[in-house]
């Protein structure tokens, strides 16, 4: 799990426009859909999300990483839709009530890929952009600035609260409290000592982070931004050579087009 | 006493042993459908069973449910309120908020979220369903801090959801329905202290039984709505998803949010935070 | 009423307390500030310093929900009538914990924050950006995550990221109660720094005497919401015996003094070193 959203690394998609990464997230979203049918057509999609993780120096890892959480979930969706297909195409392996076809696996690759493929792009998007420069972009797609503000520093708060409450943890478990013992009325009623501090954490924060928000002049009138993204040429070729290889990949998923 | 809220009083005493036997009664079918069939207890479970065999009429509710929760949401972020004579305005919308409001939104989705993140779900059934005891918090944002805190929620859930590799267009069904996990009880119960009868079992039917069946309702009826672009198959939708969310949701807010309520409340109220001690223009 | 041309802050018999309190948290508090003062208040926890603090910023009760009466005036403005936004770019405040403080991921963007919320042009936040970094000894930090900063450089950013607004008036609330010495030595150095090379009025709450009689043109002495004792330091340290019951201690070399004054020996009372080396013996 990432200590944070935003992940400071100096590459190629860190170095691109919030906007033309947003565009390059939905280009890859619309080709996921096109290609759900036909996990082969998907492939390229993949490979493609694969290759913006490590040009962003986050590494085929978190790819890895990012499946992995969520694999025993994926591997039975992936199942269920062989198994809805399981009556087309020809019977590749049986096994007792599991009936998996060449039409059913492709199926259950594709609808796989359009699960994971936009997880990686909005997960590039989110780490190789900075929290400034998200909310810069939320306003230019007409979010409001106090909702676009609140989402910012959410973000930025977020992390810290995870290591509050796992200092908590650990030092009720110290204090003898174990979460995995006992039943289930008994282990829900456990994490009271754990929501409870940090709950009260956040009730002093509240008044000092308002204060210094107000301190900051939040909410005075229309914000400037002095760090605006800049739209480069980099963007401009980012985004035509997206266009093409998305654009293609949607064709062919859609039948338009024959490779 | 007057008959009238000593009758008040025995209807708000029956209304609270009837949640808690709904609660109870949801427990122990999953228990039987777990005991009976442990490989796949979704087929012998009565809700999920249910879910699946109305899938048409609960899309048809569900879109309703949809519509109106949409709505909702996106009148009250305006500041407005919806009410039997219509709008009225709440002194509560985005464009009214202070710094505190911003404040109380981003704290309450940090440690919404935190939790969310930092906390293991209790599993039930590997990789279907679990317990999320930090979900009990949800709705006592909303109770507490108003829209703000409500909004808090949606924000800490879509965050956390990121960071677990969750985030797609199912997400957005997610905020809106998490908003409304803390809306609800915020709108609907009356005395919001935990304090007597009337407050828990207010709480045990908007804050238990209706938001999770709305929110539930919601979030699956986006999913299967967007079932193209999202790729879950139906029945890991309204068989699998949704009773995991009721469930989840009845169970954690039945257990945990009136023993925390009724724990924080004073200290919400001492320090000026209550949302009804703060908003100057109520509906 | 009127005030003198140089009064930046004016304070007249006000009360004010917390919407929870049941009682007065301030009591009949009046003081003067004059234009490039520094005002060090002093006083035990508890005694009213913050609060006194958030009124003269307006955040009481702009912010902080309360009540405030009597007669308060900062550069011209009454935040308790007007809004606390009123004084936005004329008051600026700085809190304890640098922590809580800093909500960005670099320093330039956290100095940045305060000017482009005010809407100012990209020169002008850039200008006032330069300027920031220079004044608190920042230059060359403007890259860095804030969350690698020392404590003292935290709350030196803090500092600067709301002298950006260029406030005429600069409010500290115990600034150096989380930091380590070295940390403490290097915001008690800028805010000395602040004072001789900008002449801000400078309002802090602190409780390191050593430093506060070596800066301050004034000392007030605060319990239980009241201002018990002000004037210079000296004026204040000569009356030890209210200064000791109040719990504050006094500089080292005034404790001197005032045993040997005990003892008989002849002395004006000092409150600096160097007061004391006039003394010939």
């Amino acid at each position: 799990m990432f200590t944070g959203l935003y992940i400071e690394r100096k590459s190629f998609m860190h170095g691109l426009d919030p906007r033309s990464k947003l565009i390059w997230s939905v280009l890859v979203l619309a080709a996921s859909i096109a290609t759900q049918f036909n996990g082969i057509k998907g492939i390229p999609v993949f490979i493609s999300t694969l290759m913006a993780l490590s040009l962003s120096g986050l590494g085929t890892g978190v790819a890895l990483l990012l499946i992995f959480n969520s694999l025993i979930f994926f591997l039975v969706s992936t199942i269920i839709w062989a198994g809805i297909y399981s009556s087309q195409g020809t019977v590749l392996l049986e096994l007792g009530w599991l009936r998996v076809t060449d039409v059913g696996l492709l199926v259950a690759l594709g609808k796989f890929f359009l699960i994971v493929n936009p997880i990686i792009a909005f997960v590039v998007f989110f780490a190789s952009t900075k929290p400034y420069h998200l909310m810069w972009t939320l306003e230019k797609i007409k979010v409001p600035h106090k909702l676009a503000l609140t989402f910012v520093i959410a973000l930025s708060l977020l992390p810290s609260m995870v290591r509050v409450a796992g200092d908590v943890i650990d030092a009720q478990r110290a204090r003898g409290l174990s979460l995995d013992k006992g039943s289930l009325v008994e282990r829900i009623r456990k994490h009271i000592p754990i929501i409870v501090p940090l709950f009260s954490k956040m009730l002093t924060d509240v008044w000092d982070l308002s204060l210094v928000l107000a301190t900051r002049a939040v909410g005075y009138g229309k914000r400037t931004y002095v760090l605006e993204s800049n739209w480069k040429s980099s963007d401009t070729i980012f985004i035509l050579v997206s266009l093409v290889f998305y654009g293609v990949i949607t064709a062919w998923g859609m039948g338009l087009i024959q490779l | 006493m007057s008959a009238q809220s000593s009758n008040s009083k025995l209807y708000s005493y029956l209304i609270l042993i009837i949640g808690l036997l709904i609660a109870a009664a949801i427990l122990y079918e999953f228990y039987q459908a777990y005991t009976v069939n442990p490989q796949d207890p979704w087929s012998v479970f009565p809700l999920s069973r249910f879910f699946t065999q109305f899938t048409n009429i609960i899309f048809y509710i569900g879109a309703v449910v949809w519509v109106i929760g949409t709505l909702v949401f996106l009148v009250e972020l305006a500041g407005y309120t919806i009410t039997l004579s219509g709008l009225k305005k709440t002194g509560q919308g985005v464009s009214n908020w202070g710094v505190l409001d911003i404040a109380l939104a981003a704290l309450s989705a940090a440690v919404y979220g935190g939790l969310l993140a930092a906390t293991a779900p209790i599993t039930i059934v590997p990789g279907f369903t679990w317990i999320r005891p930090a979900n009990s918090l949800a709705p006592l944002f909303g109770m507490f801090f108003g829209i703000p805190g409500a909004l808090g929620v949606a924000f800490g859930n879509l965050i956390a959801d990121v960071l677990a590799g969750y985030f797609g267009v199912g997400s957005i069904g997610g905020f809106v329905g998490n908003f409304l996990i803390a809306y609800i009880p915020y709108k609907f119960v009356r005395d919001q202290t935990f304090k007597s009868a009337v407050s828990l079992a207010d709480f045990y039917i908007w804050g238990v039984i209706v938001q999770a069946l709305v929110s539930a309702v919601y979030i699956c009826w986006w999913l299967d709505a967007m079932q193209a672009v999202v790729g879950l198959p139906l029945f890991v939708i309204w068989g699998i998803i949704a009773p995991s969310i009721l469930s989840n949701n009845i169970v954690v807010n039945a257990i945990l949010s009136p023993i925390l309520g009724a724990l924080l409340f004073p200290y919400v109220k001492g320090r000026g935070l209550y949302w009804k001690d703060r908003v100057k223009n109520l509906a | 009423m009127g005030y003198g041309s140089d009064t930046v802050v004016r304070l007249r018999e006000v009360y004010a307390k917390y919407i929870t309190s049941d009682k007065w948290i301030i009591e009949n508090v009046s003081l003067e500030i004059s234009k490039g003062e520094t005002v060090v208040l002093m006083g035990p926890s508890g005694c009213g310093k913050s609060t006194l603090l958030n009124i003269i910023s307006g955040l009481l009760p702009g912010v902080i929900p309360g009540h405030v009466k009597g007669e308060v005036f900062v550069d011209g403005v009454d935040p308790v009538k007007q809004g606390y936004k009123a004084l936005t770019g004329k008051v600026g405040i700085v809190y304890q914990n640098p922590e809580i403080q800093i909500i960005t991921r670099s320093v330039f963007e956290e100095l940045a924050m305060a000017p482009e919320n005010l809407g100012l042009s990209k020169d002008e936040v850039l200008a006032r950006v330069e300027w920031a970094l220079d004044a608190l000894g920042l230059r060359g930090y403007e890259q860095k995550d804030p969350q690698t900063l020392s404590g003292g450089e935290k709350q030196l950013l803090a500092i600067a990221s709301v002298l950006t607004m260029k406030p005429k008036i600069l409010l500290l609330d115990e600034p150096t109660s989380m930091l380590d010495h070295l940390g403490t030595q290097m915001v008690l150095s800028a805010i000395s720094r602040l004072k001789e090379e900008y002449g801000l009025t400078i309002i802090v709450a602190e409780h390191r005497v050593e430093w506060a009689v070596n800066v301050a043109d004034k000392i007030y002495l605060m319990d239980e919401g009241k201002i018990l004792l002000g004037g210079t330091p000296q004026e204040v340290f000569s009356q030890m015996d209210l200064v000791t019951k109040l719990g504050v201690r006094p500089p080292g070399v005034t404790e001197i003094a005032y045993q040997l004054i005990k003892k008989g020996v002849k002395l004006k009372i000092p409150v600096r070193l160097e007061d004391f080396k006039e003394h010939s013996w």
